[in-house]
């Protein structure tokens, strides 16, 4: 078995259909939720900067921080970086939409980030500890193993820039990208992260509605040996239920021209892989696997990504693969 | 026609030595009143051809008063036994639909063995089947109550079946629920838990034959027609080694017999399905024979237009042939098809404003049934060979794109053998079986492989029971059964031994202390989460990565009858299984030795069992009481490597108290009424203790997001997770409903029809099905979804 990805996204959907044939029942109010401390931690071997989050479970429509706390990610071979508060803007993004309306949420959290000029320390291959100390004694400790250094395979020299670096190439209109990469030792899972600008604009008369700015899917590829997707087909395959489906049609083969696209290939390690896979179904939500053991929850994990941009059009420019 | 022979008593110390051992193991007994040694009457009952006849019901009455009355049902094989007959004069008649009655007088001495082998006439006139089915369930559970030790077998006939309230239509499963020892978790499923067992530990049997999923819509009723079905037989615990590859019960599911019936059919209509049956005996006079066939669809897509209904239907056909054969053997075919289809995959992007479009899917599973049953008298032997092929298969797919794609397959090819006999004494049953099993799970998408799992695997294995009258107060049944199991490079072999005793306390044998003690065990497990009500099975076998469910139970009971009216019963069990087998939410995905975790599992209680079966009320109450424990490790526990911490909690079916009540009324003018009372204390459920935000690393920006909304409208909140407190560590509250039915029968030249009407959850009881946290709130809320409403629904059936 490759793991059970998704199936609480099939239970709860089953459980809308068959919803259908049961009652309400009468909303009552309850004690406040347990307040915990959360932390978000993903390694990115693809950048110098990193960030620690730490915030806390929901108190009604709040959400705290948590300042002052002494955060720390130890490598083995006894580098210790000492991450410094930072604005929460520097490292979170938050859409509009959930500051504004009856159901907005007052969302605060605690940024904390690596020392600028560190260079790349998140490096493939090796294992690193996390550990938090919060201001009134708490304490949040986890590891990860960052996965092990791949590259793609095919891809042309302008698309294919070392990792760190963002390369370019150029896609004719629907034409699917067949991209593989080389095995990442240790990782669990590789994502495939894709992010495409200017649907909107594109298929405007299409009659499509509720396109957003950005659209963001996921394609994954389980196991360290599945090392192969086919872009955009196969990206997007648990999210599909999201989106309107002619929208989802007008990308399964290829994109339209004019659309501006972000592939971010990513080897995932175990923490991070449990993190998003949402197995355990329960009705009032996903549940995460904790990888961060102590006075609170979260994810400590890692990924090594690999990015490139594409240009949607037709005529001449540095095609994505090698020719050939 | 009577043919008879006598043997004198015989008597021997060892018997009396062993009886005297089990007195001690079962202790407390009352002296027997009597001291006059019991007769046996024993013989097989056939047709003039020579076929067995099963199911004849066998009566000895006491001439003018004297001894108590004594009732057994054949066997498959036409054999009857009635032992501990206490000396006298008696009527014996044999009653069996179909046929001419047979009475005959017998007059019988203290310890004379009396061999009556009895033929039936077929019958001129037909007897009407209801009155006979009536009385038939009642009357198996006394003949399996005077003539076998300890097994627990409940019986429910089509008579009452239909009497019961259910979802549109009558539901052999759903009957099964008011059982004692028997739990269901939601009204939404008809899967069923017996005395702490999971639902996948159950063997479905329809004509002896196993059915692996036998559920619609997801669980909401199951596959069986009533209209066919003779009735329905649960063996809750105590089964002897005959019945293996499952630890915690056996259901047979029986189809009529048709043999010798006149040309006739039935017909229904429900809010759900129509169905119809045709059934007959066979028009050859030189072989006798029955034959039926039935089919049922539900009609929700031919109804509703396509773009606002629910493109979903089911469909069912099923079948029997039964054949008399030379030398007075008898076949039969059963087959059975059935499928569930959600098929959204022709819906055309229909956009009526500015509403997203549908995703186009296919969606369908179901089962299927073949099996051919041979029994033929061999002499004193009479073997029972069976062969047949049952499977299961869903495929979910999403037309428009690659994947994800959902595919499961579970199938069984087998054949068995068994043999039997009586000798002076003892009964003896041999046999064999040999099983293939081929699972295999597919859920792909998006050019990647989450799960692709073929297993194939092969049981072989063979048993010997025994029954034996020590004395005339004593039982034994000393069984064994072996089964060898081999799949990938994994051998297994177990050796199951058990051995139920049972001794009759009082000179009328009406009631008896039994005990039954045994191993169990399972070779393949179901997937599937039982905190999910409406899902199916994915079937996965024992082998490298998984290991078989091995199960030790012990039961003891009391068991009194008061004539033919009143019985009442209780048995007290404990049951352990190793071997339990779920998934690992966080197993390494390059891994394949940590897909699964193995864990152990408890289950204890007491089920208490009062019935009054005839009259024009009949009816009865259980009150089962329950301890349920799972053990398994935590894969939602930090962080762990190597050897994970374990969790034991109480599973999600662990009603500590589940009580029914039903009453059935057959009242003037062919007016049948029914009510089911039922209330179980709340079944466990892990409660959110917290919400989190789910932040999302977006590694094109390196930042953290909460992912925007799509669509429009308002955000009803941002993506959040749940954080749980202990599992299972909260009960919902008490369930509890009333239902009731209503059925008239009108007589007409052609035949009956018999509308009804039935009322689920009477004072509209709100029972939850799921509650749902919501600590986004100021203050925090808890909603939910609750189970059926009040819910009338109205039928028609017709015979003719």
């Amino acid at each position: 078995m490759k793991g059970m990805w998704g199936w609480s996204r099939i239970a709860a959907g089953l459980l809308a259909v068959f919803g259908l044939a049961a009652c309400e029942l009468d909303e009552v109010t309850i004690p406040a939720g347990e307040d915990l401390l959360i932390v978000e931690s993903i390694l990115d071997a693809g950048k110098e900067e990193q960030f620690v989050l730490l915030h806390h479970t929901l108190n009604g429509r709040r959400v705290g921080g948590e300042e002052g706390a002494r955060v720390r990610v130890l490598r083995e071979d006894g580098l210790e970086v000492l991450f410094t508060e930072a604005p929460a803007n520097a490292c979170t993004m938050v859409d509009a939409a959930y500051s504004e309306g009856k159901d907005s949420v007052d969302v605060r959290v605690t940024c904390y980030v690596s020392p600028a000029g560190a260079g790349h320390w998140v490096v493939p291959g090796e294992r690193y500890e996390l550990r938090v100390e919060t201001v009134d004694g708490k304490r949040l400790q986890g590891w990860t193993t960052v996965p092990g250094a791949f590259e793609p395979i095919g891809l042309s020299a302008e698309a294919g820039r070392p990792m760190g670096e963002v390369g370019r190439c150029v896609l004719p209109p629907a034409t699917p990208l067949a991209l593989q990469w080389s095995v990442s030792a240790g990782a669990r899972a590789y994502m495939t992260h894709m992010r495409v600008e200017g649907l909107r604009e594109v298929l405007e008369g299409s009659g499509i509605p509720n396109i957003p700015e950005v659209l963001t899917l996921y394609g994954v590829s389980v196991t360290e040996s599945d090392t192969s997707i086919v872009v955009p087909a196969q990206v997007g395959i648990l999210e599909r239920q999201k989106y309107d489906n002619d929208l989802m049609l007008a990308i399964r083969d290829g994109f339209p021209e004019g659309v501006r696209v972000r592939i971010t290939l990513g080897a995932m390690d175990r923490n991070y892989v449990n993190a998003v896979r949402g197995d355990s179904f329960h009705p009032s939500g996903p549940v995460r696997v904790s990888s961060v053991s102590g006075d609170g929850a979260g994810v400590f994990g890692s990924l090594v990504p690999y990015a490139f941009d594409i240009e949607v059009r037709g005529g001449g420019g540095a095609g994505c693969l090698v020719e050939g | 026609m009577v043919r008879e022979s006598r043997r004198s008593p015989r008597g021997s110390s060892s018997r009396r030595v062993l009886s005297l051992l089990l007195f001690l193991v079962l202790g407390f007994l009352p002296a027997e009143a009597s001291g006059q040694q019991g007769a046996t009457v024993l013989g097989r009952v056939t047709e003039a051809s020579g076929a067995p006849v099963q199911d004849a019901l066998i009566e000895l009455v006491p001439v003018e008063g004297g001894p108590v009355r004594r009732t057994a049902l054949t066997a498959a094989d036409g054999s009857y036994r009635l032992a501990d007959v206490a000396p006298g004069a008696y009527r014996l008649q044999v009653q069996r639909i179909g046929f001419d009655p047979l009475t005959i007088e017998v007059r019988l001495s203290p310890g004379e063995v009396r061999r009556l082998d009895l033929t039936l006439t077929a019958a001129a006139v037909l007897i009407d089947s209801l009155v006979v089915e009536g009385a038939r369930g009642a009357r198996r559970e006394r003949s399996r109550f005077e003539s076998e030790a300890g097994i627990t077998a409940r019986v429910v006939t089509s008579t009452e079946m239909k009497r019961l309230p259910g979802l549109a239509e009558a539901d052999v499963l759903r009957a099964i629920e008011v059982l004692p020892g028997v739990v269901s978790t939601s009204d939404f499923s008809s899967a069923f838990n017996v005395r702490g067992g999971s639902a996948d530990q159950n063997l479905i049997l329809l004509d002896g034959f196993p059915v692996f999923n036998p559920f619609h819509l997801g669980g909401l009723f199951s596959v069986f027609n009533a209209d066919v079905l003779g009735g329905a037989e649960l063996l809750a615990g105590g089964f002897g080694a005959e019945h293996g590859g499952r630890v915690s019960s056996v259901l047979n599911v029986e189809t009529k017999d048709f043999t010798g019936t006149e040309f006739g059919g039935a017909a229904g209509v429900s809010l759900l399905a129509s169905r119809f049956s045709l059934h007959g005996g066979l028009p050859s006079s030189s072989v006798r024979g029955g034959w039926f066939v039935s089919a049922r669809r539900s009609y929700f897509d031919q109804v509703m237009p396509d773009d606002v209904g629910l493109p979903y239907h089911l469909t069912d056909l099923q079948g029997g042939l039964t054949l008399g054969v030379p030398g007075g053997g008898q076949v039969r075919l059963v087959a059975y098809t059935g499928d569930d289809v959600l098929d959204m995959s022709k819906r055309e992007s229909k956009r009526k404003d500015d509403s997203d479009a549908d995703i186009r899917i296919k969606w369908s599973w179901g089962n299927d049934v073949l099996g051919l049953r041979w029994d033929q008298p061999w002499g004193e032997w009479v073997s029972t060979a069976r062969v047949g092929v049952s499977r299961f298969t869903e495929d979910f797919g999403m037309v428009d794109f690659d994947g994800p794609n959902y595919a499961s397959r579970l199938r069984q090819t087998f054949g068995r053998i068994d043999m039997g006999r009586d000798f002076s004494g003892v009964s003896v049953r041999l046999g064999g079986e040999a099983s293939r099993f081929e699972a295999h799970n597919l859920f792909e998408g998006g050019g990647s492989t989450f799960w692709d799992e073929g297993d194939s695997g092969t049981m072989a294995s063979a048993f010997a029971q025994f029954g034996w009258r020590p004395t005339e107060s004593w039982i034994l049944e000393p069984s064994l059964r072996l089964d060898a199991w081999a799949a990938d490079d994994t051998s297994l072999v177990y050796l199951s031994p058990r051995l139920a005793a049972k001794r009759f306390v009082g000179a009328d044998r009406e009631a008896a202390v039994k005990l039954a003690v045994g191993r169990y065990t399972q070779f393949l497990h179901s997937l599937k989460d039982e905190t999910v009500p409406f899902s199916n099975d994915m079937w996965v076998l024992a082998g490298t990565n998984l290991s078989a469910v091995v199960s030790d139970q012990v039961q003891l009971g009391v068991e009194k009858y008061w004539g033919e009216r009143w019985s009442a019963s209780a048995e007290a069990y404990l049951r352990r299984f190793r071997g339990l087998v779920t998934f690992n939410a966080a197993d390494d995905i390059d891994d394949p030795d940590d897909d699964y975790l193995t864990g152990t599992g408890r289950s204890y209680g007491l089920d208490l069992l009062v019935r009054k079966s005839a009259g024009s009320w009949t009816g009865w109450t259980t009150v089962s009481f329950l301890k349920a424990e799972r053990t398994f490790a935590d894969p939602l526990a930090v962080g762990w490597d190597g050897e994970p911490p374990t969790v034991t909690y109480a599973p999600g079916f662990d009603r500590r108290v589940d009580i029914d009540l039903v009453l059935q009324f057959a009242g003037p003018r062919e007016t049948e009424l029914g009510l089911r009372w039922n209330f179980g204390t709340g079944l466990p459920y892990t409660r959110p203790i917290a919400q989190n935000i789910w932040w999302e690393y977006d590694p094109a920006t390196g930042q953290y997001k909460i992912p925007p909304p799509t669509g429009d409208e308002e955000p009803d909140a941002p993506p959040m997770f749940v954080v749980l407190g202990p599992r299972n560590g909260v009960r919902y509250p008490a369930y509890h409903r009333i239902d009731v039915s209503v059925r008239k029968t009108f007589e007409r030249k052609w035949g009956t029809y018999t509308p009804y009407l039935q009322v689920l959850n009477v004072y509209n009881r709100k029972n939850p099905l799921f509650y749902f946290y919501q600590y986004d709130k100021s203050p925090a809320t808890m909603s939910g979804l609750s189970m059926f409403p009040v819910l009338p629904t109205i039928g028609l059936e017709v015979t003719f």
